[in-house]
């Protein structure tokens, strides 16, 4: 529990707790004019290094996946002018569609559930008195988050395979009716890859709802108290209220998750069976490398970036309202 | 992150952007379109005597040792070549062979599986040199239809050769001879119709009637072959495979085939998790008895004698009518020689060894599984009675005498197996796709992979 | 006390169990099936009567992971100091220094905050073919540090916003410069900012997948979630030796993350966005 309560320097370097933009650069006064300008663009040198890297290897191919977005390129040989197509057919071609839906169904999965549970869970831990179990508990759920995504999507597949633990358990308490080849279904294939994402998120969501929570003044909850509210009113009194910057870092973190998913779907299930798992992530290596239909992963591509933002930033808006 | 809307300056700069972007646009990506292939150089059939390490980029799993006893093979006889061997899975290396091939570490033999945009794209060496050198063109030319490609890089059996192999695979359909012998079954199904009264016998004495893996495309070669034995013929589904101009499958003998199997699917005569069952599962549970027919290809031969010499039998896909034809899909084990490739005469010379050599074409069988190619007079391998190898090697003979061999539609584009094959098929077993709408899909997408 | 006060305290340790058990169980899961017989199909949790520790050995060699751990060492070295130290340049500098178009400058940065890695990887890869860096470890490493950036140059410019004004005005009447100014006072206070931020880093590098499977194709020059994708593809087939090869492979984040679990933390907690 100790480290919870981060020192105020910390606090500070919360992206929660930025100043407001209030806090313009430094003011200095600085006599002779010349020194000054001299000062000032010496002050791009430090930028210079980062925003390179930055420029190079993220900016400029950014710019290059517009570019080729605009044509029919194999990847290999001469490319040929495709005009729009190949963003037309992001809203023609039901596959490409589908794989931007089931990014937004994964948002359930990756968002909502453990941002859910995890207020579940950080406030049934903060009523534990710091020990040995609370630590426990915040390190055990925690253990998920720091495994490359790689490894869940195995461990997972292997739950879910027909001699897998779920289908043991089932059978265990007598359901064998309802076992399945969880991944090879239709039905549940989704669902099954989401409860992966339910699991990778839900110890980041806990400690990082756990950390705010320490926050909130404690005062707060004894008048709550005195004001005679049960646990669950002073949850959405006090609780909740005093949350809302660390559920839009939350929410923000694991949408971007969601709907840029890779790693997992491409271990588990490669999109199938039929097309029921298809991502765009998965959609634009595929175009791009199997397929070499480098444009349209391009038009994909630049297609999913605008989607990020475009979700991103109406909750960044809500976390800075008040 | 919340300071992003504090910025109204980010929206100007993205404007900036876009606009750099529309000027980029100007100037096209990509290679130069005069960049041909180099003039063709002297071949030369000897390896030399400087040290060489001879680069093998293959499939996971089987491919490994047999490709290893091979280089084996060919470092006994040429001590100053080594025969490295690689591996990738086969996905990852579908999926990248183009880039690999176009990079900047190049192997110098590499298993293509589709050619996909490698003949367009100049990444392979044409063998047609070394075919004259080593005299393959004397021997039966119908082994290297497949691999070769027109001057448009698209149309395929006819042109250059661009790859050739150690031996060909070949499908048809195992079955456990206890448990067919449990059903009634005396004597292979001489018709579909037949085949489908011996499934239906197997489910009403509860056993698996057929056991397939339907995750990643083996419930495809039950399909072509259906579509072949519906129509009777297999030229319509030979010009599709070799991209010939006008060439569709989206026909009533797709529709009937792809109809059947949907039909199978509801029977229950396929397993009920088809669709997660993968290349390696299914062979382990056909030889735990789960299954009694496994429609698979000779490359499962070797494991199954393994596992159980004498237990399981092989026959070619039933046909349509009773008399009518066979027909198997068939495809060699094929080696490309990468055109970025510095030991080009070694790779040639390592692909002549391995169709020639008696050893090496033992090897084939015994531990590939594959019919071995090669010359006419060739020495025949030998293959133990009653074997499940021995009986693969005897039907594929049969169908080189009858003309039916044909090739994998799965092989037809780079894609075409990955994107529309596999998906589609999973969506036909699971009722959510129509025969009719199978059909007309597989089509479409074929015609985008080919620009058509 | 009364028994609805008892009746909450098992609900809510029956609650926080069951979600300890949620996020445990797939690994005890893979690690039973890692002791199994070798090429034997087990059930999904159960204790061998006969554990095959050696199966580890086996995966061992088979995963190549020396090599896989040597190679991640590498580019988590050639990620983590580089970018750190740019970002720490960049952050101080826009929020203490009166930098030319610093507010564009920071907004392009945060941009790419939510730039998705997939957006980028097709021309990445291209990019880094004509550079002749494809199938290195730069390929890499360079596009790391860039896609990194952002969140670094966020990350320190918020705690360098922070930094009490009175230092820096001293130091001035001291006569210090700008760079004995952030050298001698300001990067002493940073300490805890920049180091968590290496922590954060060295997670992200480490568990990369999607750069080394697309730049990098022999898997022992990628990282170690490269890699094991890798084992996957190859050993896919033998869940026993899949099992014990991810469990070797994800031992050393998971050794690393028990040592430093408080730094982890409290890393994540003052902020963790992307």
């Amino acid at each position: 529990m100790r480290s919870i309560s981060s020192p105020p320097v910390m606090r500070q370097a919360s992206p929660m707790a930025e100043p407001s933009s209030a806090s313009a650069p430094t003011q200095t006064v600085v006599p002779c004019r010349t020194t000054r300008r001299a000062r000032h663009w010496r002050a791009l040198l430090w930028v210079a290094p980062g925003f390179g890297m930055y420029a190079v290897f993220v900016l400029f191919p950014m710019l290059q996946s517009v570019q080729y977005s605009f044509y029919d390129w194999d990847g290999i040989g001469p490319a040929t002018p495709a005009g729009l197509d190949n963003w037309k057919a992001i809203f023609t071609q039901p596959e490409l569609l589908h794989s931007v839906e089931h990014a937004f169904i994964l948002i359930i999965f990756y968002t909502v559930l453990p941002v859910g549970l995890g207020l579940v869970a950080a406030s049934l831990i903060r009523e534990l008195r710091p020990g040995a179990f609370s630590t426990t508990a915040r390190v055990v759920l925690f253990i998920p988050q720091v495994l490359p995504l790689v490894a869940a999507g195995i461990a997972w597949t292997w739950m879910y395979s027909s001699d897998g633990l779920v289908n043991e358990v089932l059978r265990a308490v007598g359901l064998d009716q309802h076992t399945r080849a969880w991944l090879g279904d239709f039905t549940f294939a989704l669902p099954a890859v989401g409860v992966i994402g339910v699991w990778v998120m839900l110890g980041f969501c806990t400690v990082l709802l756990l950390a705010g929570i320490g926050k909130i003044d404690p005062a707060l909850y004894e008048a709550a108290r005195l004001d005679g509210a049960g646990r669950i009113s002073e949850f959405f009194a006090v609780t909740l209220p005093g949350l809302r910057r660390e559920l839009v870092v939350c929410t923000t973190f694991t949408m971007i998750a969601a709907l840029a998913s890779f790693d997992v779907i491409q271990i588990a299930t490669q999109g199938g069976p039929g097309y029921q798992t298809m991502v765009p992530g998965v959609e634009i290596y595929r175009l791009t490398f199997l397929q070499q239909h480098v444009g349209q992963a391009s038009a994909l591509a630049v297609f999913l970036a605008a989607l990020v933002l475009v979700v991103i930033w109406p909750i960044q808006r809500l976390g800075r309202e008040k | 992150m919340r300071s992003l809307t504090q910025y109204r300056g980010t929206v100007r700069v993205v404007a900036i952007a876009a606009a750099a972007a529309l000027l980029l646009a100007a100037c096209a990506p990509g290679g130069n379109s005069e960049a041909g292939p180099g003039p063709s150089k002297e071949v030369s059939t000897g390896v030399g005597s400087e040290p060489v390490t001879l680069k093998l980029l293959v499939n996971s799993g089987v491919d490994v040792p047999f490709y290893t006893a091979l280089g084996e093979l060919f470092h006994a006889k040429y001590d100053n070549v080594t025969v490295k061997v690689e591996n990738q899975d086969y996905a990852t290396l579908t999926t990248n062979i183009a880039h690999i091939l176009a990079g900047s570490n190049v192997p110098d033999l590499v298993r293509v599986s589709q050619l996909g945009n490698l003949i367009k794209d100049h990444l392979l060496t044409s063998l047609d040199p070394y075919a004259k050198a080593y005299g393959w063109d004397k021997w039966p030319q119908s082994q290297f239809a497949s691999t070769r490609v027109g001057p448009d890089g698209k149309q395929r059996g006819t042109g250059s050769l661009y790859a050739a192999g150690a031996g060909f695979g070949l499908t048809g359909v195992y079955y456990n001879k206890a448990l067919a012998q449990r059903i009634g079954m005396t004597r292979p199904p001489a018709t579909v119709a037949e085949f489908e009264q011996l499934l239906a016998r197997a489910k009403d004495a509860g056993l698996q009637p057929i056991m397939i893996n339907g995750k990643d495309g083996g419930s495809v070669y039950p399909l072509q072959n259906l579509v072949m034995s519906s129509a009777g013929d297999a030229q319509a589904v030979q010009d599709w495979n070799y991209a010939k101009t006008g060439a569709s499958i989206d026909n009533a003998a797709t529709v009937k085939a792809a109809t059947t199997l949907q039909r199978w699917g509801q029977a229950g005569y396929l397993p009920a998790d088809v669709n997660d069952i993968d290349q390696t599962r299914a062979p382990a549970e056909f030889i735990r008895g789960n299954g009694v027919f496994f429609p698979s290809g000779n490359w499962q031969a070797p494991g199954l004698d393994k596992a159980g010499a004498g237990q399981f039998g092989f026959f070619l896909f039933p046909a349509g009518d009773a008399g009518g034809p066979s027909y198997a899909m068939t495809a060699a084990a094929n080696l490309g020689i990468p055109a970025k490739s510095p030991h080009s005469d070694v790779a040639a010379a390592f692909l002549d060894f391995v169709q020639t050599s008696q050893q090496a074409r033992q090897d084939t069988v015994t531990l590939g599984g594959l019919v071995p190619a090669g010359p006419a007079d060739a020495p025949a391998p030998t293959a133990p009675e009653g074997s499940a190898v021995a009986a693969t090697v005897s039907a594929f003979q049969e169908l080189l005498k009858s003309n039916g061999l044909v090739g994998f539609m799965a092989d037809a584009t780079a894609s075409i197996h990955v994107n529309s094959l596999i998906p589609q098929t999973q969506l036909l077993l699971a009722g959510k796709t129509t025969p009719e709408a199978y059909a007309a899909k597989v089509q479409s997408d074929y015609e985008r992979d080919l620009g058509r | 006390m009364t028994t609805s006060a008892v009746a909450h305290r098992v609900t809510r340790t029956a609650i926080l169990l069951a979600l300890m058990l949620f996020a445990i169980v797939p690994l005890l899961s893979m690690f039973t099936t890692a002791l199994a017989a070798p090429g034997s199909t087990p059930q999904g949790l159960s204790w061998p009567s006969d554990p095959h520790w050696n199966n580890f050995v086996d995966a061992w060699s088979a995963a190549n992971f020396l090599a896989l751990f040597r190679s991640s060492t590498l580019i988590v070295l050639g990620v983590v100091p580089a970018t750190v130290a740019m970002a720490t340049a960049a952050g101080y500098a826009l929020a203490q220094l009166n930098v030319p178009f610093g507010k564009a400058i920071y907004g392009l940065l945060l941009v790419g905050l939510t730039l998705p890695f997939e957006a980028l990887i097709t021309p990445l890869y291209y990019d880094l073919q004509s550079m002749g860096l494809l199938g290195t470890r730069l390929a890499i490493v360079l596009p790391l540090i860039g896609l990194l950036m952002p969140f670094g140059v966020f990350w320190m410019r918020a705690h360098f916003l922070g930094a009490e004004q009175a230092l820096t005005e001293a130091a001035k009447v001291d006569g210090a410069n700008t760079w004995q100014t952030f050298r001698r006072i300001h990067l002493p206070l940073a300490t805890s900012a920049w180091s968590a931020l290496a922590v954060l880093f060295f997670l992200a590098s480490w568990n990369q997948y999607l750069l080394p499977l697309v730049l990098v194709d022999d898997p022992t020059k990628r990282t170690v979630a490269g890699g094991l994708g890798a084992f996957q593809g190859q050993y896919g087939t033998d869940i026993v030796l899949l099992c014990a090869g991810s469990l070797l492979i994800i031992l050393p984040s998971l050794v690393i993350f028990l040592i430093f679990q408080r730094n982890f933390v409290k890393a994540l907690m003052q902020g963790a966005v992307k």
